[in-house]
């Protein structure tokens, strides 16, 4: 799993609670911390982090892994601003994901393997975004959607048509309506 | 989705919240150190891969340097065989018209002149074909010479004319040259004369008997001499091709017959830009073409920009 996950993660958890949190978090699940943007971490780490903050908080681990995914959008949208910046919207900016953003990635860090998306238009406006990864995260993925929404100031719906905690899931994200600010959550 | 509420912050002694920020320090610089070996790693091996890219680029260079001597040294071996071949032919066959000129007299009865002339033509034909050879080969090396002198309009038609009258007759033409313009201007006389005479040539080759008009239109900037022939004409599509081959004829089966190498059009374009002008090939593809020469003529230091009052008009019939 790349640095910047990890990194970004932490700016959730930071966020959320504080840096004690976070030191108490790193402790506790037995793992270094010590996380730069450039490196490749053991997938495992990740897993500890999160078994331990279940452990932590009580919140049930999909749930958390989703605001995790929520509030560590902002940290990757700030490192990548035109990324972003260029992009018209939830849906559109989703759309990106697979065609420019992770091929981006994939010129600074050849040796990543971001999970691969699949797109469709569905008749009532909701786009269908079906996940692949080995690494099981369409749960993280969907916490990124909802960061993502709030970035652009709109409200979402994710329905979870099938196989969440699987290597394929598949969403229909709607959108319900532009919100009036953005929604940080802080 | 439900945001947790942030724990109360716990008190903490002095000692412990020290301890806590010395951790915190260390993994910051850990994390930083890491990732300047990371940064070093990665800009060693870019700099690996570069080294390896520029050797790659030179040899490939220093291969197409080499490839490009070869070829240079191949065409320029080329173009002095040519060359040499060109001018070893012009000798013997100057020999032969030589001897055929004064073989003529000696000729009883009118077999024998007929297979004179045929000799005579053949062999003027051949020397033709060597000069335009030479002519290819200094246009490709870039030796081509122009020399441009002032001379008086009437007497290039007239040239053209003496050149002409016989040959256009016996095949059926009825050709006119005219003069519009200036008395004098400065061109190069032998190449301007050499490119009238294969146009000329060309239409009494492939247009069908008939009119066919040279027209020479002198100002104080250009020289203009056009041929203007009376059919068949040539497909548009064909003209640039025409122009553009060294070696090309219209893809007409008697046409084909009546003449063999097309050394023709592309040369007389190319020579015709060597000297500083143009050459335009316009048809319609039915009622005729029109090849026309355009050069800057500015006339001669000497000479009294006398206008024609009249067209000079004459006909050879």
């Amino acid at each position: 799993m790349k640095g910047v996950i990890f990194n970004a993660v932490e700016e959730a958890v930071v966020t959320l609670y504080s840096e004690d949190v976070w030191d108490d978090l790193l402790d506790a699940a037995g793992v270094s911390g010590r996380y730069t943007s450039l490196g490749n971490y053991d997938d495992a780490e990740l897993i500890a982090l999160v078994e331990t903050a279940v452990q932590m908080t009580g919140i049930d681990a999909t749930e958390l892994v989703k605001i995790l995914g929520r509030h560590s959008f902002p940290h990757l949208a700030s490192r990548y601003p035109d990324l972003v910046e260029d992009s018209d919207g939830t849906h559109d900016f989703l759309r990106r994901v697979n065609d420019i953003i992770h091929p981006e990635v994939l010129k600074l860090h050849p040796d990543a393997t971001p999970p691969q998306f699949e797109f469709e238009n569905l008749d009532d406006g909701a786009l269908r975004i079906t996940y692949h990864s080995a690494r099981k995260l369409g749960v993280l993925a969907q916490g990124l959607m909802y960061g993502a929404a709030d970035r652009f100031a709109e409200e979402i719906e994710i329905d979870v048509v099938s196989g969440i905690g699987e290597e394929t899931t598949v969403f229909d994200v709607r959108i319900l309506a532009a919100e009036a600010t953005v929604d940080t959550a802080a | 989705m439900p945001v947790p509420e942030k724990p109360p912050q716990r008190e903490a002694s002095p000692d412990v919240v020290i301890e806590r920020l010395e951790r915190r320090l260390q993994r910051e610089r850990d994390a930083r150190r890491q990732a300047e070996e990371i940064s070093e790693r990665g800009m060693r091996d870019l700099w690996l891969a570069n080294q390896d890219l520029d050797a790659r680029v030179e040899e490939r260079t220093k291969d197409l340097a080499e490839t490009l001597e070869q070829l240079r040294v191949a065409s320029s071996a080329r173009d002095r065989f040519l060359a040499t071949l060109s001018h070893e032919m012009r000798t013997p066959l100057n020999g032969i018209l030589g001897m055929l000129e004064i073989l003529g007299p000696h000729l009883v009865g009118d077999q024998g002149n007929r297979y004179l002339d045929v000799a005579v033509e053949s062999a003027e034909r051949l020397l033709h074909l060597v000069s335009r050879l030479l002519d290819l080969v200094a246009l490709d090396s870039g030796s081509f010479t122009t020399n441009r002198s002032v001379v008086t309009v009437a007497s290039v038609a007239d040239d053209i004319r003496d050149r002409w009258q016989t040959e256009a007759l016996r095949s059926g033409h009825l050709l006119t040259v005219w003069t519009h313009g200036l008395a004098d201007c400065a061109i190069d006389e032998p190449r301007v004369l050499q490119i009238a005479n294969e146009l000329i040539d060309n239409a009494l080759t492939h247009a069908s008997p008939g009119a066919l008009r040279v027209e020479i239109d002198v100002d104080e900037l250009r020289f203009e001499l056009s041929v203007i022939d009376s059919g068949p004409g040539i497909s548009p599509e064909l003209i640039p091709e025409l122009l553009t081959a060294d070696f090309s004829m219209v893809d007409d089966s008697s046409a084909r017959a009546a003449q063999g190498l097309g050394l023709g059009l592309g040369i007389c374009r190319r020579i015709a830009e060597a000297i500083g002008g143009t050459l335009e090939l316009t048809s319609d593809g039915s009622t005729g073409s029109v090849a026309r020469l355009e050069m800057p003529a500015p006339d001669g230091e000497h000479t009294q920009p006398e206008r024609t009052t009249d067209m000079s008009q004459r006909t050879v019939s």
